[in-house]
């Protein structure tokens, strides 16, 4: 079969889409019983909580698609088998592709029009002077120069009116389920929309979403033409550099919880319900991993994970692979040096739950321990684990940065804001100061960590028996 | 007058948009040198009206109306800094959780002392010599005022409280169930004390109490409380001479006592109508069986019955319409044991180790049982009674295996327990299961209720097919007077009571013939006890169902046991009929438990408070009245007497 | 002293000596039988085709050129002694850290380098905590009022910053923009306490968000508790209830959690010290990570490791010392 692309699943993207998997299971479980359904529901009557979900959604839309990875085929002799390249992309790439391509000599500031150092110019008369040349790409459209103001003003202004009417889309697309689940004409279903106290979460989500729609249409309308937050040494476009850091963010927040969840949870459980020697053993396994530095082990384990990478160059057919690899490894050994919070949390937990009278009456029935575990002990510490999920993904998206700082992060040539952070420090001494990409990391990185961590807060409400006992 | 005037209190809380009053319209008045008991069951918003008086109502509650006078001061009406003033000085409170209510950090001296500061502006020695002189008022050492409350017993929490409430020399103090949580030895002690103090000082006490008996010993006058209002108002001797409101009519048919051995006890149908409820009549109309009509259309008024004896309901001032009377207490037959034993417990021994020292050495032992044997036949009900710490839940434990004995076998029917392993076991503990104390604990909230009752059956009737289990589901709901329909729910939407009969539903369902009861009521309200005991004695009758029942409460076991062993420190010291050890007991600690117990009117001499015995005498040498030279040594043993036994040197 | 904590100190000693064999057990296999001396030389010598001779030199020039866990060649006990886990691992607990790549002596650098460190991390770990108890104290004693509600959110808004931008913001404010204090550097003694402003400043802010709403929740948790309500019943102010009662039993907590760190202050933070250009122990262990120096890496795991035994020993200890119930037998 000759198709135009060859499909590429890295191990990263396997991991995510049995994490992806993982969700919908669990997704679809919750929905099968009531008790677990019940906090959702409160964390859906919660204004920040669906606000910050839309936010995330966003996030994670854009981290999929730019996991949906391939290689583009070459163009082919005819009567050639078909040729593919040695580059990898994502679907992302696909639907940037301006952004990815129109890469200038070096830096250039949000919508410049010139480059950001000087060079040896020769006028059309031939002279020669030193000055900023013109952008290849950044504002190439625009014939005369004093234009760009009102360009940029016309543009933004289309791309705010499409966000607007996607938006009124959507709110009308939202009355109209309301209309149908409530027997109700659409008209009556959307006053209630814009009225009933009891959908306020949902008007909270909505306007998040329809900032996020006009932000994304100007985005639209003036990427193509400018780079919009600059570009780097190199000259590549920051806000594509941005966008695709993204997907390095979660990876690393969520992969590590995968891979550490299952450590976790059955060493956890099994230490605080078992106790007597499996406990001194998995207690002296957290003590032992505790006790080391945390970033030292680390760095020690990626240290190890590069030269291994280095001294088998064998094994990855592209660069792409190479970097994935990598960053696979940093979240497991993220996840070796996080387990044992959690593990400790639920040792705890088991260690209380035994004692209660629904496991002691299980154990009356003489029903085997590994039912018990699985039954009565996993069932209750589940709130827990959610928590402490939900929690630790802002920490490891920051902890990324630092560990990119460090050069014990992602691979060098990934995307990461870690990355951008210190390519850009760099730079922080020059005259005038090259400052939007630390901006740019910054506000990608905050707008995340905030909503992950304002969604944790509303998950921690709705889960937390204690928050339940006060209502 | 300088006492306490309590109208129309109305408490409300704000949830979800609606104000709902869990105390709406409660009056009260509390005299100087009086004692005034408000009573009634969890959740009427008696201890709210309390926390009103203190101001002190937990966050999202406040006083919406009602005015409360002590002496000239109006109490709501002050600013937040002279309440201060007042409370801990003219207006104290003593709460329930001794274990709980004072700071674990500061010493009792330091704790007495800041009441001192405030309320007397006494520091340093002056300040040390009155803490003493307090500490010594509530019958504690003046040495403990260096100590930690974690170095003291609950008893002794408690007086310590009480010593830091009268360092403000209160007019009026309030104790919140202040005896609850304590072991009916200790709570006697307590009673008393409460009531010398007041006697002494001629302060008001407003007592708090879901306890009848403890009312009618210390009350001068009673309130009857019932979802948030007062039913019934009245002075000691009517009220327990009489009682005219149907509620609490009810609370004095439902309580258990060896008189009614025997007797299906009354109950309330019904729940307690939940926080939120609107109602149109009155609140206690709907299990109520007087009502009629007018009671759901018309909230009744305060009647006077008698000088100073009110009552909230219809039938003070107008005569219930013919119609067809209430039905009365059934009365069951008293169920006949049968002669061979079912359970045979011989030398049964769990010691714990403590270790010790650089290599954890195991220092010494913990003897929670130790050394008890006993046997209970088929059909019959053995109480295990004793205070809590004595090793009754230990023993049950180990009885079940839950825990491994240390020493001494158990037998059940002609197997050994000890002995057997693996699908042996499996298959005999199918015939003796256990039910708990705490309702809410001992069924995993996130298992349908169908799913628990089948889990015992999955693992101990494994010839059971699904289907078989699942039809049986509704058979057993329906035997412990459950709505089929509760199969497909979560515990949480039921009461206390209705989880204790899903928990006793699961037991039955692997067909015990041995059923051990640790407490089983002893979390409940009276009218949900009675049902409760109504239900074990009803299955008993039908199944011949043994039961060990362990319980504090003497009235219940009184009523319930056809023997009774009573257990000091991990070993019996009496055992026999119930009746007899009830009417004659042989052993001074089942003699003190007996004396000790509420509604006896609180006359027995001071015991000493739990101290340690020797190592080598009888366990009980240190808090016996009647202890000889020979008990500091030698250890009595448990001799048998006729039908009963005792180890007690007195009794040789 | 009571007599009991001696033995309780020894024992906690004795099941430290586990802990750091699995340590060194963990860091050996990562350094050595993942990646073998072979594929450490190779990657020193950087060049693609190194020829074995090469290898070989290297290794005996950085001491590696020894079997790993058993020698053949070696006479008696020496068989198991005369090896590169005795030789690289062992030595460790005698605190032998051995030589780092550039010949140098990785004792003597720990002990000129560990005081840099603690001039940076002392300072912050107490101004910290300090500032960190104020502020959750006064969220707490204005609890359910809009200025609790604005604390809570800008502790959320501080704890979403990567602190690498508090440590750019404050060079770039502080240093480069109102020149207030040198970008970084490092000097001795009192001149050089300019140098030391920015760094604690930076530190203390970056744990401000997380911290302070932590102690928060525990404030919270006590007030609730039914001692506090006795309190009040007793007639105090609340003012008393709250700076005697509540914070006197939350200190335990908080104290205790934090006591657990002082230990590991010694090895300063890795990414102030690089930032700020502190000559100190994080500032090495970074220098150390980026040229793949091991033998620092490893000596810095083991003396991490061994400070963190001994803060969990000193948290239980200090148990003792805040908290009346407790007894350490």
């Amino acid at each position: 079969m000759n198709l135009p692309f060859q499909p590429v699943v890295l191990w990263s993207d396997a991991l995510l889409f049995l994490l992806v998997a993982v969700l919908i299971g669990f997704l679809l479980h919750v929905r099968r019983h009531e008790h677990l359904r019940a906090p959702w529901a409160r964390v859906g009557q919660s204004r920040v909580g669906m606000a910050t979900a839309v936010v995330l959604a966003v996030y994670a839309a854009i981290g999929v698609l730019d996991s949906l990875h391939f290689r583009p085929a070459l163009p082919a002799e005819p009567g050639q088998p078909v040729q593919y390249g040695n580059e990898v992309l994502s679907v992302l790439d696909l639907m940037a592709k301006p952004l990815r391509s129109q890469v200038e000599k070096t830096y250039s500031a949000p919508f410049a029009l010139h480059l950001y150092a000087k060079e040896n110019l020769t006028l059309a008369d031939g002279r020669q002077v030193r000055d900023y040349p013109r952008l290849k790409y950044g504002g190439a459209h625009l014939s005369d120069e004093r234009e760009r103001a009102g360009d940029i003003a016309r543009r933004a202004v289309v791309g705010v009116a499409w966000g607007l009417g996607l938006a009124a889309a959507v709110v009308l697309v939202a009355a109209g389920l309301l209309a149908r689940r409530n027997r109700m004409p659409p008209g009556d279903a959307l006053v209630r929309l814009a009225r009933a106290p009891e959908l306020a979460a949902l008007r909270s989500a909505l306007l998040t979403l329809t900032l996020l729609l006009v932000l994304a249409g100007s985005v639209v309308q003036l990427a193509g033409h400018y780079h919009i937050l600059g570009t780097d040494k190199v000259g590549q476009d920051v806000f594509y550099l941005a966008l695709k850091s993204i997907r390095t963010g979660l990876l690393i927040g969520t992969l590590t919880t995968l891979i550490m969840l299952p450590f976790a949870l059955f060493l956890g459980v099994a230490a605080g319900y078992y106790g007597g020697w499996v406990d001194d053993v998995i207690q002296y396994l957290y003590t032992t991993l505790n006790s080391i530095p945390g970033v030292l082990l680390i760095a020690a384990a990626v240290l190890v994970a590069q030269v291994y990478i280095e001294t088998h160059p064998e094994l990855f057919d592209t660069a792409a692979a190479r970097s994935d690899l990598r960053l696979v490894f940093l979240c497991a050994i993220l996840g070796v040096t996080s387990w044992t919070g959690l593990a400790r949390l639920l040792r705890g937990e088991a260690l209380k739950l035994r004692e209660l009278e629904y496991i002691q009456a299980a154990r009356a029935f003489g029903v085997s321990h590994l039912r018990i575990l699985s039954r009565h002990i996993l069932p209750n510490v589940g709130h827990l684990v959610l928590i402490t999920v939900v929690i630790d993904f802002s920490g490891l998206v920051l902890a990324e940065a630092v560990l990119s700082y460090v050069g014990v992060g992602v691979d060098p040539a990934m995307a990461s804001w870690g990355n951008m952070i210190n390519g850009a420090r760099l730079e922080l001494a020059r005259e005038p100061i090259v400052w939007w990409q630390l901006a740019a990391a910054f506000l990608f990185m905050f707008v995340l960590v905030l909503s992950a961590n304002l969604f944790a807060d509303s998950v921690r409400e709705a889960f937390d028996p204690r928050a339940e006992r006060r209502t | 007058m300088t006492g306490l005037v309590l109208r129309d209190l109305r408490v409300e809380i704000a949830t979800g948009g609606r104000r709902l009053a869990p105390v709406d319209g409660v009056s009260l008045s509390v005299a100087p040198g009086e004692c005034v008991a408000l009573l009634g069951e969890s959740g009427c918003g008696k201890s709210l009206t309390a926390l009103a008086l203190m101001r002190l109502l937990p966050e999202g509650l406040r006083i919406a109306d009602g005015e409360a006078r002590l002496g000239e001061t109006d109490l709501f009406a002050l600013p937040e800094r002279a309440m201060q003033q007042v409370r801990g000085g003219r207006l104290a409170m003593v709460f329930q959780e001794p274990m709980l209510s004072l700071n674990p950090v500061m010493t009792v001296g330091q704790q007495i002392g800041e009441a001192l500061a405030v309320h007397r502006a006494l520091a340093g020695a002056a300040a040390g010599a009155e803490i003493r002189r307090l500490l010594e008022a509530v019958g504690l050492s003046a040495d403990l005022s260096a100590s930690y409350p974690f170095q003291l017993s609950g008893g002794q929490r408690q007086r310590a409280l009480i010593a830091t409430m009268l360092a403000g020399e209160p007019r009026i103090l309030i104790a919140d169930e202040p005896t609850t949580a304590l072991d009916v030895t200790v709570q006697a002690q307590i009673l008393r004390l409460l009531k010398r103090l007041q006697a002494e000082r001629g302060m008001g006490l407003l007592l708090i109490t879901h306890d009848l008996d403890v009312a009618r010993d210390m009350a001068d006058r009673v309130a009857i409380m019932y979802a948030g209002q007062i039913v019934e108002w009245a002075p000691r001797e009517a009220l327990f001479a009489g009682p005219v409101h149907p509620y609490t009519q009810k609370l004095f048919s439902v309580l258990p006592s060896a008189q009614r051995r025997g007797e299906r006890l009354d109950h309330i149908p019904g729940t307690v109508p939940p926080l939120g409820t609107a109602f149109s009549g009155c609140r206690f109309a709907d299990r109520c069986d007087q009502s009629w009509a007018r009671c759901r259309k018309e909230a009744p008024g305060f009647h006077e019955r008698a000088p100073g004896h009110f009552a909230r309901c219809h039938l003070m001032v107008e005569p219930r319409p013919a119609g067809p009377a209430s039905a009365p207490a059934a009365s069951g037959q008293a169920v006949e044991a049968q002669a061979m034993p079912l359970l045979r417990v011989q030398d049964l021994a769990v010691h714990f180790p403590q270790r010790k020292g650089l290599l954890r050495r195991v220092a010494g032992w913990i003897k929670a049982v130790d050394g008890v044997s006993f046997e209970i036949a088929a059909g019959e009900t053995l109480a295990l009674v004793g205070e809590s710490g004595c090793g009754k839940t230990t023993l049950a434990r180990a009885i079940l295996r839950l825990i491994e004995p240390t020493a001494g076998s158990v037998r059940l029917g002609d197997a050994a327990i000890g002995e057997l392993q693996g699908e042996a076991l499996r298959r005999k503990r199918a015939e003796m299961q256990i039910v708990f104390q705490d309702p809410f604990s001992s069924l995993n909230p996130r298992m349908r209720v169908g799913e628990i009752l089948e889990e015992g059956m999955q693992a101990l009737r494994p010839e059971l097919a699904k289907a078989e289990r699942k039809a049986l589901v509704p058979v057993l709901l329906q035997q412990v007077g459950l709505d089929a329909a509760a199969a497909l729910r979560y515990p949480h939407a039921f009461s206390g009571g209705q989880r204790q009969r899903i928990a006793i539903a699961r037991a039955l369902a692997v067909e015990p013939r041995l059923l051990i009861c640790d407490e089983p009521t002893s979390a409940l309200d009276v009218s949900v006890q009675a049902q409760i005991l109504n239900l074990l004695q009803g299955l008993q009758r039908e199944r011949g169902l043994a039961y060990l029942f362990i319980s504090h409460n003497l009235a219940v076991v009184g009523y319930l046991a056809h023997r009774v062993a009573v257990m000091y420190r991990g070993r019996l010291v009496e055992t026999g009929p119930a009746a007899a050890v009830m009417a004659e007991p042989m052993h001074p600690y089942t003699r003190l438990l007996l004396e000790s117990a509420p509604g006896r009117g609180l006359g027995v001499a001071e015991a000493v408070e739990a101290g340690t015995g020797g190592e080598a005498g009888c366990p009980f040498a240190a808090r016996c009245r009647e202890v000889q030279p020979r008990c500091l040594v030698a250890m009595p043993a448990l001799r048998r007497l006729n039908d009963r036994q005792v180890a007690c040197h007195l009794r040789e | 002293m009571m007599p009991g904590m001696l033995a309780y100190i020894v024992r906690r000693v004795f099941y430290a000596i586990p802990i750091l064999i699995g340590v060194n057990l963990i860091t050996f296999a990562l350094f050595f039988v993942v990646n073998t001396p072979d594929d450490m030389a190779r990657i020193h010598l950087g060049a693609k085709h190194v020829t074995a001779e090469a290898i070989e030199r290297w290794k005996v020039e950085h001491g590696y050129d020894k079997p790993l866990f058993f020698n053949p060649e070696a006479a008696g006990l020496a068989k198991l002694g005369d090896t590169l886990f005795v030789d690289k691992s062992l030595k460790l607990f005698v605190f032998d850290f051995g030589q780092a790549d550039d010949g140098r002596d990785i004792g003597r650098e720990i002990t000129t380098r560990m005081w840099p460190s603690l001039a940076i991390a002392l300072p912050t770990f107490l101004v910290g905590l300090l500032a960190y108890i104020s502020f959750a104290l006064t969220m707490v004693f204005f609890r359910a009022t809009y200025l609790d509600f604005a604390g809570v959110v800008l502790c959320v808004v501080l704890m979403s910053i990567s602190g690498l931008f508090y440590i750019i913001g404050g060079q770039y404010l502080l240093g480069k923009l109102w020149h207030l204090v040198p970008v970084s550097g490092f000097e001795p003694g009192l001149a050089g306490l300019k140098f030391l402003l920015l760094p604690v400043l930076v530190g203390v802010i970056s744990g401000l968000g997380d911290s302070s709403r932590f102690y928060r929740t525990l404030f919270l948790e006590e007030i609730h508790k039914d001692y506090v309500r006795t309190a009040r019943a007793k007639g105090l102010s609340e003012r008393i209830v709250l700076f005697r009662h509540v914070l006197g039993n939350a200190m335990i907590p908080i104290l205790t959690g934090a006591v657990v760190v002082i230990p590991r202050l010694f090895l300063g933070s890795l990414i102030v010290e690089s930032f700020f250009g502190i000559p100190g122990l994080g500032s090495y262990t970074i220098d150390a990570i980026q040229a793949q120096d091991f033998a620092i890496v490893r000596a810095m795991v083991f003396l991490g490791s061994v400070l963190y035994i001994l803060g969990l020993l000193l948290t239980d200890l200090s148990y003792t010392l805040v908290d009346p119930r407790v007894r350490l037998e």
